[in-house]
């Protein structure tokens, strides 16, 4: 059962969708699309965006700088955006996390406006990213005493870290998806120790999955991103977040 | 203009760190890692640049150049670990680093972030907006920082720049910068200003 909690850690989430190159796509579908999300998402901005994407191959690097245009489309109290680039669908939603529950109808909404909008012929990626902020009280914090998921230091080793990075990544349906799971120190004004607890939990085959399975796929998403975040934590830091049941 | 690098995974810097320490590197050079790698320092340009008039052909890489050897190894690691860079506490947490490595401070970095958590459309303002006021003041000493208005709840962000002498020509200098990066403002819910406080660099 799922786990509430008063404080809940999440910063952000983010649901990203990548159509397959072969999905038309022109410079109308922002408008198109504002027309049908303008009741929920008002307020329309934009801001230009450079993607360097770096490949490399056997005797050299090939990258690429593209420049898009990435309109954002926001909630009236602004805490909930969608942005629409070229295949492009994401609608992040920052602290305080308006609960699953809040947050899928605002999915639902951006993924079926772009439908009615887009002749989707596949996803090639697609994805769901939950970044926690995680303080605890000191900066000499003991790791293990909160998380089931930390670097392990050996006795020979020295036991105060200054810096640490910590990454799995795990499958799920026979490899169709992966989760990748982070977890590192932030900087801190304060005397607590911060810590970022990133779990993204994506299709990791294109095409995998279907547009009419979207949702489903999404429900199972979340429902492993709780398994996770649940795995990742001790009932110290449950205590911390101040969980209800 | 924002920058998304596809394979940055700014939160692996120490790995990243590990395999960029034995690059020979000049003191004056503040410039971030992937600003380094975006910037072509190393004999490679962009073998495809979309939109850009100034596109040149690649220069010849060689494979067994010890940098190029250790940018693979880069690049594959951020290929294996780069996850979306579509949120917008990435992109701020990756526009701040960038500030900071070019000497910009940043005042109150807490309220700096949530403006920019508010407004992220600004971010492509902040950046520029720096960019062109490290170009033309370069005597000038940078800080971000969110301006509050004592008067009302008005807030945005302001951009400080301190001299280490001020005269008749400062503000004139100040006005021809903000000349240039107002344009875009235009259609955005955030605002930014570039001024001076007349104190002296920290």
């Amino acid at each position: 059962m799922e786990r509430k909690y008063k404080n809940p850690p999440i910063l952000e989430a983010i649901c990203e969708f990548r159509l397959t190159p072969d999905t038309p796509w022109d410079l109308a579908i922002p408008g198109l699309f504002y027309e049908r999300v303008k009741d929920n998402f008002p307020h329309r901005e934009q801001r230009m965006v450079q993607e360097i994407v770096v490949r490399g191959i056997p005797q050299s690097f090939q990258h690429r700088v593209q420049t898009t245009e990435r309109v954002l489309f926001f909630v009236p109290d602004r805490r909930t955006l969608v942005q629409i680039g070229p295949r492009l669908l994401v609608i992040n939603t920052t602290k305080p996390y308006p609960t699953w529950e809040g947050f899928k109808p605002y999915i639902k909404k951006a993924w079926e406006s772009l439908q009615q909008v887009v002749e989707v012929r596949g996803l090639e990626q697609m994805g769901l990213h939950y970044i926690n902020q995680i303080e605890l009280p000191s900066q000499e914090a003991n790791l293990e005493e909160y998380f089931e998921f930390y670097p392990f230091v050996g006795k020979r080793l020295p036991q105060r870290m200054v810096g640490f990075i910590s990454g799995a990544e795990f499958a799920y349906a026979e490899n169709r998806d992966h989760c990748r799971v982070q977890l590192v120190p932030a900087i801190s004004e304060s005397s607590q120790m911060v810590l970022i607890l990133e779990i993204h939990y994506f299709l990791a085959r294109p095409r995998a999955v279907s547009t009419n399975e979207v949702f489903a796929w999404l429900e199972e998403a979340h429902g492993r991103l709780i398994e996770i975040f649940e795995g990742c934590i001790t009932d110290r830091l449950r205590q911390i977040f101040d969980v209800t049941f | 203009m924002a920058v998304v690098a596809k394979v940055e995974r700014s939160s692996w810097d120490p790995w990243i760190s590990s395999t960029s320490a034995e690059y020979p590197r000049t003191q004056a050079d503040k410039s971030s890692r992937w600003q380094r790698l975006i910037t072509s320092p190393w004999g490679f340009a962009p073998t495809e640049k979309t939109g850009q008039p100034d596109f040149q052909e690649p220069a010849p890489a060689r494979a067994d150049d010890l940098e190029m050897i250790s940018l693979h190894l880069l690049v594959s690691l951020c290929e294996k670990w780069s996850l979306s860079s579509e949120s917008i506490h990435a992109n701020i947490k990756r526009l701040l680093e960038s500030l900071v490595s070019q000497g910009v401070r940043i005042g109150q970095l807490r309220k700096t972030y949530e403006y920019l958590m508010r407004f992220p459309e600004m971010m492509d303002v902040v950046e520029q907006a720096v960019s062109l006021a490290r170009d033309h003041l370069p005597a000038a000493q940078l800080q971000l920082e969110v301006y509050q208005d004592p008067e009302n709840e008005d807030e945005h962000l302001v951009l400080y720049a301190r001299f280490p002498r001020y005269d008749a020509a400062t503000m004139e200098s100040i006005r021809s910068v903000r000349a240039l990066y107002r344009p875009l403002l235009s259609g955005k819910s955030g605002w930014f200003l570039l001024t001076t406080d007349f104190r002296p660099p920290e």
